[in-house]
C-alpha cells in the first residue's frame, strides 16, 4: 500500500516538472464589457463541451476554439486527448442539434474576436495576454 | 403393456429400464432447467453489462450533453438486443427517455449503471437502466433442457438397444435353448442337454451342467420306480385276483349298515350279473339283499352288542320255492384306522346245500311214486292245521281203492304202478289248490280238505272222486283197468279232535263203505250209525243196466 502510494505521488511530481517546462500556461479570456469576473474549469468545460453554454449571469457564452492551443487547452481542461474531444464531437455534430465551438486560427484572432463579442469565451498563451480581455481562468 | 405381458424376459428388463430412465430423465431435465434458468439469468445480466459496457461514453455523451437524439440512439441500438426487454437513460439536467419492447409478464431486475461524464471527474450526471427480457433467459434455458433431454434419450436410447441385443444373446437365446431343451426331454426324444458353446464356465453353463444332474438323478429314480411299481403291479394283481374270483363275497359295512365297499362276487352271489351295474355303495345292506331284513339287523345289532363273530344262513330277497337263494353270513364289528365303527363281512353261497336239504327233505316227505305226501307228513301239517285258529270246517277223507289188487296181480306192478300214479293226479285235480292229498301206502289215500265250508262241498268232493275213479284206466291197447274207491269220511271237530281219532272215524266209515258193497263213501252219524252213500255207483249202476 505504501509502495503504491509512494508511486503515484512520485509520478505526479515528475508529471508536473515536465508539464511545467514544456507547456505554457493557458488563459481564459472573456470580454471586459461581460460582467462576469471568473470561471472554474468545470464551468469551463461545460460551456466549450456544449453541455451548458447559459453563463452565470443569463447570458448565453460563445466560445471560441483556436487550431494552436486546441489539443492542449483540452488536455489541460479535460485530461482526455483530443481525438477524444474530436469523436465526441463528431458523435453530436452528426445529430445536428449540435455543433463545436467556432475555430480560430491562434491567439491573435481569438484576441479579436473576443474584444468583438461581450459574450464570447476563449483561451490564449498567457504570454499574449493584454488588458483588453479578462482573464477568467487559468490553466495549468 | 403388451411388452409386460410379453413372453420375452429381455423386452420386460428393458421396458422396466426404459421406465426407470424416463424417471431420472424426467427429474433431471428439471433440475438442469432450473439450472439453466439460473445460467441464463446469469447470462442475460452479464451480456446487459457488456452491452453496457458497449454503448456506456455514447449514453454518457448523450447525458453530457443532453442530447435525446443521441440517447434515442443508444436505446434503439440497446432494444434490438434480445435481452433487453426496456431500456431508461436519464440525466441530472431533465432528461428523461424510456424504450421497451413487446410485453413481459414476469418482473426482471432492472441492471442500472451510473453515468459519468466523458470528461474528468466522476460524478454521476445519469442514469442507464436496463431491464432483461425474461423470455430471452426462459426460451434460453427450455432449450438447454431440451437439449439436455434429447441428448439423454438418444444416449439411454442407443444403451438399451445395446442392452437388448446383449441380454437377448446372452442370455434368452441360451435360456431359450436350454427350456426347447427341457421340453424335448419331457417329451422323452432327448436324455441331456447339449453344453452352450459360449456359456461353459459361467452361470448359465453351471446351470445346464445342474440340469443334466437332475436329469441324470431322475432317470435313476425313474428306472428304480419303474422297478418298484411293476413288483406293486404284480403283487396288486395277485391281490385283486384273490379278491375278484374269491368265492366268498366280502363286504364293508359303516355304522348304520350302509354298503361301503364290496367284491365282485358279492353281485355274483346276491343274484345280480357282473354287467348288472348297480350303485349299492351307500344302500342299506339290509334291506337291499334280504329277504327279511330284520335278521340281519339282529346280527349288526349282537355284533355290536357281544363284539363277536355273528353267523347266520339268511334267505335272499330273490329266494323262491323253485330256486331257493341262500347264503351264510358271518358279521363282526370293527374299528377302521380312523376310529369309526364298521361292520366287515362274509357271504358264502350255500343255496346249492339248501337246495340239496330241501330235496332230501322233500323225498323224506313226498312218496317216491306218486309225489303225494307221506303220511307222516300230512299227519304233521293236519296236526298243525288243528292246533291253528283256522282248525273249523276242517275234513279227513279216507280213501281205498276198490279193485286195485286184483288189477296188480293180474297184470303186474308196473300198470299197479300206473294206475297209482294216474289215481294220485285224479286226486289232485278233483281237490281244491290248497288241499292235501296224502298216500298212506298201497292203495290207501288220505285226503285233508281245509275250510269246507259249507260240509256239503265235503260230500261233492268225495262224489267227483268216485265219479274220476270210477273212469276205466287205458295202459294200453289191450289193457284197460276198472277200478273204483271207497272213502271213509270224518268231520272236525264232530268225529274227532285229534288226527288219530278222525283218520280212526274215516277209516271205520270206509270200511262201512266197502262191507255195504263199496264204491260210495261213508260218514259216522251222531248217534254213531254210519250212512253210506253210493248214489252215484248206484245211477252209474242204473245207467248200465238201462
Amino acid at each position: 500500500m505504501y509502495f503504491n502510494t509512494l508511486k503515484k505521488i512520485f509520478t505526479a511530481a515528475v508529471l508536473c516538472f515536465f508539464t511545467a517546462d514544456t507547456h505554457a500556461e493557458i488563459v481564459v479570456i472573456g470580454n471586459l464589457k461581460n460582467d462576469l469576473k471568473s470561471l472554474n474549469s468545470m464551468q469551463v468545460e461545460s460551456i466549450f463541451m456544449g453541455r451548458k453554454r447559459p453563463l452565470p449571469n443569463g447570458r448565453v457564452a460563445l466560445p471560441i476554439d483556436q487550431s494552436g492551443l486546441r489539443p492542449e487547452f483540452y488536455e489541460k481542461l479535460t485530461a482526455r486527448p483530443i481525438e477524444q474531444i474530436n469523436a465526441y464531437w463528431a458523435i453530436l455534430t452528426f445529430t445536428g442539434k449540435a455543433s463545436p465551438p467556432m475555430l480560430s486560427p491562434d491567439d491573435n484572432a481569438v484576441l479579436g474576436m473576443v474584444n468583438k463579442h461581450r459574450d464570447a469565451i476563449g483561451y490564449i498563451d498567457s504570454k499574449n495576454v493584454n488588458n483588453s480581455v479578462r482573464v477568467l481562468l487559468r490553466l495549468n | 403393456m403388451k411388452l409386460l405381458n410379453g413372453k420375452n424376459l429381455h423386452h420386460k428388463l428393458i421396458f422396466y429400464i426404459f421406465l426407470a430412465a424416463l424417471i431420472f430423465i424426467s427429474v433431471v431435465t428439471f433440475i438442469s432447467f432450473r439450472i439453466e434458468m439460473n445460467h441464463a439469468n446469469q447470462k442475460a445480466a452479464i451480456m446487459i453489462n457488456q452491452l453496457i459496457e458497449t454503448i456506456e461514453p455514447t449514453a454518457a455523451i448523450a447525458v453530457y450533453s443532453n442530447n435525446a437524439q443521441v440517447a434515442q440512439d443508444v436505446l434503439n441500438g440497446l432494444l434490438r438486443n434480445d435481452v433487453v426487454y426496456k431500456a431508461v437513460i436519464t440525466s441530472d439536467q431533465g432528461l428523461s427517455l424510456e424504450k421497451t419492447k413487446g410485453t413481459q409478464a414476469e418482473h426482471q431486475k432492472e441492471i442500472i449503471r451510473e453515468l459519468f461524464s466523458p470528461f474528468g471527474d466522476r460524478k454521476s450526471i445519469g442514469q442507464l437502466s436496463i431491464v432483461p427480457n425474461a423470455s430471452f433467459s426462459l426460451s434460453e434455458a427450455k432449450y438447454a433442457a431440451l437439449a439436455n433431454a434429447i441428448n439423454s434419450f438418444i444416449l439411454v436410447g442407443l444403451t438399451l438397444l445395446i442392452m437388448l441385443v446383449v441380454i437377448h444373446s446372452l442370455f434368452s437365446k441360451p435360456l431359450m435353448r436350454i427350456s426347447n431343451t427341457l421340453r424335448d426331454i419331457l417329451a422323452g426324444e432327448q436324455q441331456r442337454i447339449a453344453p452352450l458353446e459360449n456359456n461353459k464356465n459361467d452361470e448359465l453353463g453351471g446351470l445346464v451342467v445342474n440340469i443334466n444332474k437332475i436329469l441324470e438323478l431322475l432317470t435313476t429314480k425313474l428306472s428304480t420306480q419303474q422297478v418298484l411299481r411293476k413288483r406293486v403291479e404284480i403283487a396288486e394283481k395277485k391281490l385283486r385276483n384273490i379278491f375278484q374270483s374269491t368265492s366268498a363275497g366280502l363286504f364293508l359295512l359303516d355304522k348304520e349298515g350302509k354298503v361301503v365297499t364290496c367284491t365282485p362276487t358279492l353281485f355274483k352271489i346276491l343274484g345280480y350279473e357282473d354287467n348288472q351295474l348297480i350303485a349299492i355303495n351307500g344302500q342299506d345292506f339290509a334291506t337291499l339283499f334280504f329277504k327279511e331284513p330284520s335278521q340281519f339287523q339282529q346280527m349288526m345289532q349282537n355284533a355290536l352288542e357281544l363284539e363277536q363273530l355273528e353267523a347266520q344262513d339268511l334267505m335272499l330277497h330273490n329266494d323262491t320255492e323253485e330256486n331257493p337263494l341262500w347264503v351264510h353270513c358271518l358279521l363282526s364289528k370293527i374299528v377302521d384306522a380312523f376310529g369309526m365303527t364298521r361292520f366287515e363281512g362274509v357271504i358264502f353261497d350255500i343255496s346249492k346245500r339248501i337246495a340239496t336239504e330241501k330235496a332230501m327233505r322233500y323225498e323224506a316227505n313226498h312218496d317216491a311214486l306218486t309225489g303225494l305226501l307221506r303220511r307222516n307228513a300230512a299227519e304233521l301239517q293236519l296236526r298243525k292245521h288243528l292246533a291253528s285258529a283256522k282248525s273249523a270246517s276242517t275234513i279227513v277223507l279216507l280213501l281205498d281203492l276198490d279193485g286195485f289188487k286184483k288189477a296188480n296181480d293180474t297184470y303186474g306192478h308196473d300198470v299197479g304202478d300206473i294206475v297209482l300214479i294216474k289215481t294220485a293226479r285224479l286226486l289232485e285235480s278233483c281237490v281244491r289248490h290248497n288241499d292235501i292229498v296224502c298216500r298212506l301206502g298201497g292203495d290207501e289215500f288220505l285226503i285233508i280238505l281245509f275250510n269246507c265250508d259249507p260240509i256239503s262241498t265235503g260230500f261233492t268232493i268225495a262224489e267227483e272222486i268216485i265219479t274220476a275213479i270210477k273212469m276205466p284206466v287205458t295202459i294200453n291197447a289191450e289193457v284197460t283197468i276198472n277200478i273204483g274207491v271207497s272213502i271213509g269220511i270224518a268231520l272236525f271237530p264232530m268225529h274227532g279232535t285229534t288226527v288219530e281219532n278222525l283218520i280212526k272215524s274215516a277209516d271205520e266209515a270206509m270200511y262201512e263203505v266197502k262191507r255195504k258193497g263199496k264204491n260210495g263213501y261213508g260218514i259216522k252219524n251222531k248217534n254213531g250209525v254210519i250212512s253210506v252213500n253210493r248214489a252215484s255207483a248206484q245211477k252209474r249202476q242204473q245207467n248200465t243196466v238201462h
